[in-house]
């Protein structure tokens, strides 16, 4: 029977074996994820973005509205 | 490609420069696991602080405000203090208008929160200059309170990258407080 790659296990090892190779890695990883993101919730509209962060600041909300416009 | 630059990192390095300034604060949850090395995706950092009153609160509001942070709940710092954390409840603060990453700030509730901020730690290992909760509290969180797959898998990542220093006995001890506070 084929063992199941556990790769917490795996990648915890192999991190703390290695944490400067690593960290540089994961912090790649994590940057392009929150680039990302950001692209995506830049294509949002502007009460999609309000409901989802449950935005109450008006000052935002009118600067998202704002920025809509343009 | 490599980034030089390190996103989660710098917001929580620049909010946390403020926030010492004002109180006691400590890093908890997925940020201290992420900085340990697991390879997760965060969307915000969570900071619990010691209690403050409202004009110590107003004056820490207008720095962060001056340091490009904006407040998701209210840019009415009197708002912020009495609608949310005084009532124990989170608020989010962004910077540069930037959604994702955030910072989720909440005042201490508890003793059990006390406690986490009595044994606040820097943590080499992480290579980041703040104040965390201690590695035995994250763990007893993850493991007695949280538990979701997510959450188990962030303790066991704990457990391996700190397995040479880990208290077993203040990791029982956190959570029978945990059972005491929370549950």
């Amino acid at each position: 029977m084929k063992k199941e790659m556990d790769f917490v296990q795996f990648w915890a090892e192999k991190f703390k074996q290695n944490p400067e190779k690593s960290r540089k890695l994961l912090n790649s990883f994590i940057n392009n994820q929150i680039l990302r993101a950001q692209a995506q919730l830049k294509k949002l509209p502007p009460n999609k973005l309000i409901e989802i962060f449950k935005i109450t600041n008006e000052k935002i909300i009118e600067s998202l509205f704002a920025e809509s416009q343009e | 490609m490599v980034y030089k630059f390190d996103y989660l990192g710098d917001l929580c390095r620049s909010f946390c420069k403020i926030i010492q300034k004002y109180t006691k604060y400590i890093v908890v949850s997925g940020f201290l696991v992420i900085m340990s090395g697991r390879s997760r995706a965060t969307e915000d950092i969570d900071i619990i602080i010691k209690p403050i009153d409202l004009n110590t609160f107003i004056k820490l509001h207008k720095e962060l405000v001056q340091n490009q942070f904006q407040c998701l709940q209210s840019s009415d710092p009197i708002e912020i203090f009495s609608r949310y954390l005084k009532e124990n409840l989170p608020v989010r603060y962004i910077k540069n208008g930037n959604f994702i990453p955030n910072i989720e700030l909440k005042f201490a509730k508890d003793k059990l929160d006390e406690y986490q901020i009595l044994t606040r730690k820097k943590i080499p290992f992480t290579e980041i200059d703040i104040f965390f909760s201690s590695i035995e509290a994250n763990i007893a969180f993850k493991e007695e309170l949280l538990k979701s797959p997510k959450d188990l898998d962030d303790a066991k990542h704990l457990r391996i990258v700190y397995s040479d220093d880990l208290d077993e006995k203040e990791i029982e001890k956190i959570k029978k407080m945990i059972h005491k506070f929370r549950l």
